[in-house]
């Protein structure tokens, strides 16, 4: 991501926050997916705010809580939505108003889409048309075999699970080939294993040099898929990058817990001197921590526990929610 | 990531496959309009529709079998051709068939599919504006001759049903481009259209004569009278020619609306 030196990892995404004074709007040479300046605002509301970003080859993970903004950066990309400001391009033309896009572009989105009535091979075949390819049977059955849905392919989509139909979307997407795919909460409904086989279908497509963009609020899915990650808090791109190094930070962020247990104030007294705790609380029968080194504190509470002859009852991280998470990143 | 295009794509599918531009296949409009007739005629609302429409028949047929109608007796066929099919059955069904065909595909999610396809938008409005138009028709043109026919409507001879069949196909296709249009410009077309049906042409037009002219049915009344008595002129009705024009002009406004409106749909506020 970034490689125009515009987008920094850490920090304000957008060219004009970042240097002071708005930087001219040059799109990046050969780049598949970008985002320069966007902005989409629905009256009063600002819905995304600004956000820039470059997107190669690979998968990548837009993840922020519900109401981030991480769909209307979808609809914008796939040219179902007008950015109020700035430029949304696909490999350098503007998705906004320009069908020719969709030769290289599947979306699919999270709304059901698909007419019941009609089976999965039919939904394929249907897109395949659509595309004016020349052997629409041909690349339907092929579709409908990358996401693993040949036995079902001649059962009607009203018919199929959740998870089911999300392959049959997935079928119509990429009947064509595409070389850019964006993904709309694509893992909502499945089960363990139908997510599972979806994200190794979404890696073998990266693997195979497309770009792959999903979104989602759930931190494992993006973890577990994705080597790179937008995340997108309150409409602005709070961080780009690598995820590993997103998740160090998440991880070394400041942390709550909440104990319980047999002699509060003795756990209190001996957590209290250690280094990976800033700060203890007794309040109502619970005792508050605070840590600024997650795994040190882990590997520490047994063994302080133990040597004080305390019992620990319960312990509750308290602050992780993803929101509080990425409210620490926008603080960064 | 990198700035730098993908290489070197390795396609999943095979080559035969991918795209091209020579490629010859089955018109998109013909596939795009099979799916949406198959889509409307799947739902409940048109074998209600198609009911309806046998009703003028069905009442026509009961009234000439009792014996009480007979070729003079215009208040019959008035009841019948005017008050049922050419008010209420023709802008029902232009109503439903206009503003299902894209607009309630536009509202439940299935038109998404379409529109990010690489197809010219009006590709898309001729397609549904086939199957509206179509379905439309067929509701109600053969209903509306079969009825005049056994009314004897005009008289001895097949003017009156040729007249009535014509007169409602014209109003079938400008009520269903209009409203089609209309369900593209909001998402309260079915409300809107019936204040126009009710309020606009139910009460006003009859009022006023200069509304006429921005009257669908009086198109409808218009075109099937010149047919029905050719040769005379009716000072309550438009003209033919007049009422063609009309009816061109509608059609044209509307299709051109619905082109621009497409182009530039944009998916409602997204709630991720």
């Amino acid at each position: 991501m970034s490689g125009n030196g515009r987008v920094p990892l850490w920090g304000p995404a957008s060219g004009a926050g970042w240097s002071g004074a708005p930087a001219p709007r040059v799109p990046t040479p050969g780049a598949a997916v970008e985002l320069l300046g966007a902005s989409r605002w629905y009256g009063n509301v600002v819905a995304v705010n600004d956000i820039s970003f470059v997107l190669g080859g690979g998968v990548t993970g837009l993840l922020g809580p519900n109401g981030a903004g991480k769909s209307t950066i979808l609809h914008m990309l796939a040219g179902l939505l007008q950015p109020s400001d700035g430029l949304v391009n696909i490999h350098g033309a503007p998705s906004w108003r320009n069908p020719t896009v969709y030769r290289d572009v599947g979306l699919v989105p999270e709304r059901e889409s698909v007419h019941s009535f009609l089976t999965g091979f039919e939904f394929a075949q249907l897109n395949a048309r659509l595309q004016r390819l020349p052997d629409p049977d041909g690349a339907a059955r092929h579709a409908i075999e990358m996401v693993g849905l040949t036995e079902a392919a001649d059962r009607a989509v009203g018919t199929y699970s959740k998870g089911m139909r999300q392959r049959a979307k997935i079928a119509g997407a990429l009947v064509h080939d595409p070389s850019i795919l964006l993904l709309d909460e694509p893992f909502n409904g499945m089960d363990p294993r139908q997510r599972l086989q979806m994200m190794e279908l979404l890696g073998r497509m990266a693997e195979a040099g497309r770009v792959i963009l999903f979104s989602s609020h759930i931190l494992e899915e993006v973890e577990r898929l994705a080597q790179n990650v937008l995340v997108i808090v309150s409409g602005r791109l709070a961080a780009a990058g690598d995820f590993r190094e997103i998740r160090r930070l998440m991880t070394d962020r400041p942390h709550t817990f909440t104990l319980r247990s047999s002699d509060d104030r003795r756990l209190a007294a001996a957590l209290v001197g250690h280094p990976s705790v800033f700060g203890v609380q007794l309040d109502g029968g619970r005792l508050a921590v605070r840590t600024s080194d997650y795994a040190g504190f882990a590997r520490a509470l047994p063994v302080i526990a133990r040597a004080g002859e305390v019992s620990i009852w319960e312990l509750r991280p308290t602050d992780e929610d993803l929101e509080s998470v990425f409210g620490y990143l926008v603080q960064r | 990531m990198t700035g730098a295009p993908p290489s070197g794509l390795a396609p999943a599918l095979p080559p035969a496959s991918r795209p091209t531009a020579a490629s010859g296949r089955r018109s998109v409009i013909l596939t795009i309009a099979a799916l949406t007739a198959r889509s409307l005629l799947s739902r409940r609302r048109s074998l209600l529709l198609a009911l309806l429409a046998t009703l003028p028949v069905a009442v026509a047929a009961l009234v000439r079998l009792s014996g009480r109608a007979g070729i003079d007796d215009e208040a019959v066929a008035t009841a019948i051709m005017d008050r049922l099919i050419v008010t209420t059955l023709l802008p029902i069904v232009g109503l439903v068939f206009g503003t299902a065909v894209l607009g309630a595909e536009l509202e439940d999610g299935t038109a998404i599919f379409l529109l990010i396809k690489p197809i010219a938008r009006w590709r898309i409005v001729v397609a549904k504006l086939l199957v509206a138009v179509g379905l439309s028709i067929v509701f109600v043109a053969p209903a509306s001759f079969v009825a005049a026919a056994i009314l004897q409507v005009g008289g001895p001879g097949w003017s009156g049903a040729i007249g009535a069949a014509v007169g409602t196909a014209v109003g079938a296709t400008v009520y269903a481009t209009v409203f089609f249009a209309l369900s593209l410009v909001t998402g309260r077309a079915l409300a809107f259209g019936l204040i126009y049906v009710l309020v606009w042409e139910g009460v006003l037009a009859g009022l006023l004569a200069g509304i006429r002219a921005l009257s669908i049915r009086q198109y409808t009344l218009g075109i099937t009278d010149a047919i029905t008595h050719p040769g005379v002129t009716n000072p309550n009705l438009l003209d033919l020619p007049a009422a063609l024009v009309l009816s061109g002009v509608s059609i044209v406004i509307a299709a051109v609306i619905a082109v621009r409106r497409l182009s530039s749909y944009q998916i409602g506020q997204a709630d991720d």
